[in-house]
């Protein structure tokens, strides 16, 4: 199930919000059972066998944090269900998303027949995986404390907020909320407001530019300027798509009193590539620097080859975290290079407004080398980008996708800065913010809603030949 | 931000969700959803190893294809509108062959962005021309036209439009296969003629008067080749009166973009000035009507002011498409007998060519069962069988081609 779809928005979230508030309003218990209840029917929705490997994966990390509780006196014991905890996840990680990949290449590389099982992959498995190890550590870390209740672990693991695209939230900036948050119209309110932000930034941004890098990445020989447009075009859809997602699951949490973490903050802003990370997908880099980077010990290390390999490590993580292709791989590479250039020279420190062509320069080839479908496919594409290939600058296509989407382009260039940040410091409370701000986000809503509609509306043509 | 703008959008909100929430508890919808949790999991459509996880994920992709939640017409309408005020000219659609373009004068229309080869639809025309001959009767296939044809220079630059192509590649198949074959396409090149539009705006049907000026192709045609003998007023519109509902209209095209994109189409009723008896039947619907040529081809109840969501006054025509529809002209019982085999195209048209036949049967094979379809022809023994499917047809449904 989506968010920007007519069952989620019209059935499932008032119904959810209906017996939350009215039937359950006095009892937490109730109230954290229906959102677990809620959460679990939301995956099978869309996972309708998978839910079992998620309830195995809530079940046995219970236990796991159970015995490290038990045995928190006993350093050595606890440390070392830790680590069969982590290998019980990463195991579950690797035979669902990773195990294909690898057979794959083992038999390409030494000419084997090892049978290559075709596992599907269970939707949100990265973060859900992740927020059971989070949670765990945290347990082990004394940074939470332990859930007795199973429902309540399962809340934290599955909540439908975040269970699909993040935030990775984790478990010791929630553990405290899930009996002792505070709900009011208020919060529920500005929860609404961000809800809106984060829909219209998905179905009336991302989704329309989405349309221009599809046609672009999946044309065989597109144009120069189509090409430029097509890398720009997924810059933008893959911002707007993401960050929508953590708009909406921030939202959607501040409805039922939770309170998570910020996961954007204007990434294209960035003066260099240390700069980007600090902005792009946060929950998921603090995860790797407090869990990985950290404990492998950070950039107080020694010598610079022990903070090349520090960060070789995480980065190549990060890569693989997004999928089993050697495209994400290379993307992670790449931005070990120059994240560990920066770190060497310092140069992200020095930046001018240079560091925002060199940033964005990087940043687009790698969504380039994200996007294709293989390495040859971005080595092809980049090519075209670059007019390498022989492509015509310009052609008939190109122009039509032009004057389609300008207005999306504009729009998209335009929120990608920290604008509304900057009006609503300069409107403040004035009276024309207080008309502005809901004519402005009702009819943000109004319109995300047609496009939705749109979007799925499929009318019987009775006469159809 | 001030708290109180944002309590507004939070009660907004609530109020449009709660005034969009379908209704869940219908008979239909829950007849449906007991449909497909029955059915659905059985269905044969699912590809072969299909597992259980994909075949209950299909179960609930069909239900939530199902609900449509209230003011689904009113918010089509509004995306309408901001794609019109963007200057967009090409809206995507959930099908992508549905997706909606707009001519440069206005007119939408829908696009075919790859050839088709059609050699073995020709083979398949084939093929029953010559059971139809061995059984006696004469045969023609009819090549009704699209409006690309007539307004393909205008189809915006950078859209790719086969169906020229295609619908050339079938007529040249059609031919060298030996059939005897009437191409309107190519003689549907202007939208309108003499003021008057031969395909409607938001639809992708010809008009009434489209589907008149097709009648009078295909009479000239079958009283030249085919020994058909008939009063030539029926082929003078003086002869007839002509209705018109303004703006009364959103075609398949308009229906999947708001009535404001492009806005409504007009639609006439034509039906003689002259006299007129029709016995006129659905036999699997248990329709049956005698009267004058308006008192049976037209379902009026169509024309029901409805949600445009739900309603299609193209039905108006002979009440729709059909397995079987028979029309009887009781003042012509020494005319011939025709079976046409048909697409949508016809409900306009079939009730002007019902005037110069004692006999038309009207058989559409995505509703009639295909392997029927030899011995019904043998039963009915009809002087002429025609095929007749306008360009798109071929690149919608091989039902269309199954003759077996």
């Amino acid at each position: 199930m989506l968010f920007p779809s007519q069952i989620f928005l019209f059935i499932f979230l008032p119904f959810t919000i209906f017996f939350y508030y009215t039937f359950f309003r006095k009892n937490r218990r109730l109230q954290n059972v229906l959102l677990t209840v809620m959460s679990l029917l939301f995956y099978a929705w869309g996972e309708p066998v998978f839910v079992f490997v998620m309830l195995g994966v809530i079940g046995y990390n219970y236990l796991f944090a159970l015995l490290i509780d038990k045995h928190s006196l006993n350093i050595s014991k606890a440390k070392a269900i830790l680590v069969l905890s982590l290998i019980c996840n990463i195991l579950i990680f690797f035979i669902f998303k990773y195990l294909t990949f690898t057979l794959e290449n083992i038999n390409g590389v030494f000419n084997s027949q090892i049978p290559v099982p075709g596992i599907a992959l269970p939707i949100g498995i990265s973060f859900f995986i992740f927020q059971a190890m989070s949670y765990v550590i945290d347990v082990y870390r004394k940074n939470g404390e332990v859930q007795k209740n199973v429902l309540n672990v399962a809340l934290y693991i599955s909540f439908f907020p975040q269970l699909i695209a993040g935030p990775i939230v984790r478990y010791q900036t929630i553990a405290d909320q899930i009996n002792s948050r505070k709900e009011s119209f208020d919060y529920f309110s500005s929860g609404v407001c961000r809800f809106i932000f984060g829909l219209s930034k998905k179905v009336l941004i991302s989704n329309n530019v989405a349309l221009v890098a599809d046609a672009a990445f999946e044309s065989e020989s597109p144009s120069v300027v189509l090409a430029l447009l097509g890398a720009v075009a997924y810059t933008f859809q893959i911002y707007f798509d993401f960050s929508g997602y953590s708009d909406m699951a921030i939202g959607l949490g501040n409805m039922f009193g939770f309170k998570f973490l910020e996961n954007f903050d204007y990434p294209y802003v960035s003066k260099s590539i240390t700069e980007f990370w600090r902005r792009w997908h946060i929950s998921l880099g603090t995860w790797f620097r407090d869990y990985v980077y950290f404990p492998l010990g950070g950039s107080r290390v020694d010598s610079k080859s022990r903070l090349i390999f520090n960060l070789f490590v995480v980065w190549m993580l990060t890569g693989f975290w997004h999928g089993a292709n050697w495209t994400f791989i290379l993307w992670g590479f790449t931005y070990f290079i120059l994240l560990s250039f920066e770190k060497l020279t310092g140069l992200h420190k020095k930046m001018n407004w240079l560091g925002h062509i060199y940033t964005m320069f990087f940043v687009i080839l790698g969504w380039v080398l994200f996007r294709a479908e293989d390495i040859s496919h971005a080595g092809a594409y980049i090519s075209s980008m670059f007019g390498i290939n022989g492509n015509p600058v310009i052609d008939d296509v190109t122009r039509l996708y032009i004057n389609e989407y300008f207005v999306f382009f504009i729009f998209a260039a335009i929120f990608s800065l920290p604008v509304s940040k900057v009006v609503r410091e300069k409107l403040g409370d004035k009276k024309i913010s207080s008309v502005l701000y809901p004519i402005i986000t009702c009819g943000l809503l109004l319109l995300s809603i047609s496009y939705i509609v749109k979007g799925s509306y499929n009318p019987f043509i009775y006469f159809n030949f | 931000m001030n708290i109180i703008s944002k309590r507004i959008v939070a009660i907004f909100m609530v109020v449009i969700i709660l005034a969009g929430i379908p209704g869940l508890f219908s008979l239909s919808f829950v007849k449906g959803v007991g449909r497909q949790v029955l059915y659905g999991y059985r269905e044969n459509s699912m590809p072969e190893g299909a597992t259980t996880s994909q075949r209950i994920k299909r179960i609930f992709t069909k239900i939530e294809d199902m609900i449509e939640i209230s003011f689904t017409g009113e918010y089509v309408n509004l995306n309408g509108l901001v794609q019109k005020s963007m200057g967009k000219k090409v809206i995507s659609d959930v099908v992508n062959a549905n997706t909606v373009v707009k001519l440069d004068n206005g007119y939408l229309t829908f696009v075919f962005d790859e050839y088709k080869d059609t050699a073995h639809y020709a083979k398949s025309v084939a093929d029953l021309r010559s059971f139809v001959k061995n059984t006696g009767s004469d045969f023609l296939y009819i090549q009704a036209p699209y409006k690309n044809f007539a307004y393909g220079d205008k189809i915006p630059d950078g859209v790719n439009d086969f169906i020229k192509d295609t619908t050339k590649g079938m007529v040249s198949n059609i031919k060298s296969n030996g059939v005897e074959t009437l191409d309107l396409s190519i003689r549907f090149t202007e939208c309108e003629v003499n003021g008057e539009s031969m395909f409607f705006r938001t639809d992708h049907h010809w008009t009434v008067q489209g589907a008149f000026n097709g009648f009078r192709m295909v009479a000239d045609e079958l009283k030249e080749n085919y020994n058909f003998t008939f009063d030539e007023k029926f082929l003078s519109q003086d002869n007839y009166t002509v209705e018109t509902r303004k703006g009364s209209f959103l075609g398949s095209q308009g229906r999947r973009v708001g009535k404001f994109y492009a806005g409504m189409d007009d639609l006439s009723l034509m039906y003689p000035k002259f006299e007129t008896d029709f016995s006129f039947e659905i036999p699997n619907r248990s329709v049956s009507k005698q009267g004058t040529f308006k008192e049976v081809m037209f379902d009026f109840e169509k024309l029901e002011p409805k949600n445009f969501v739900v309603s299609n006054n193209y039905l108006v025509f002979i009440g729709g498409d059909y397995d079987l529809t028979v029309i009887k002209n009781n003042l012509n019982n020494n005319g011939k007998k025709i079976v046409l085999i048909k697409d949508s195209f016809s409900c306009a048209f079939a009730p002007f060519l019902s005037l110069i036949t004692q006999e038309l049967h009207l058989v559409d094979l995505r509703y009639f069962k295909n392997s029927e379809l030899k011995n019904y022809i043998k039963s009915v023994s009809p002087d002429l069988t025609i095929v007749m499917y306008n360009c798109a047809a071929l690149y919608d449904n091989d039902d269309f081609f199954d003759f077996n």
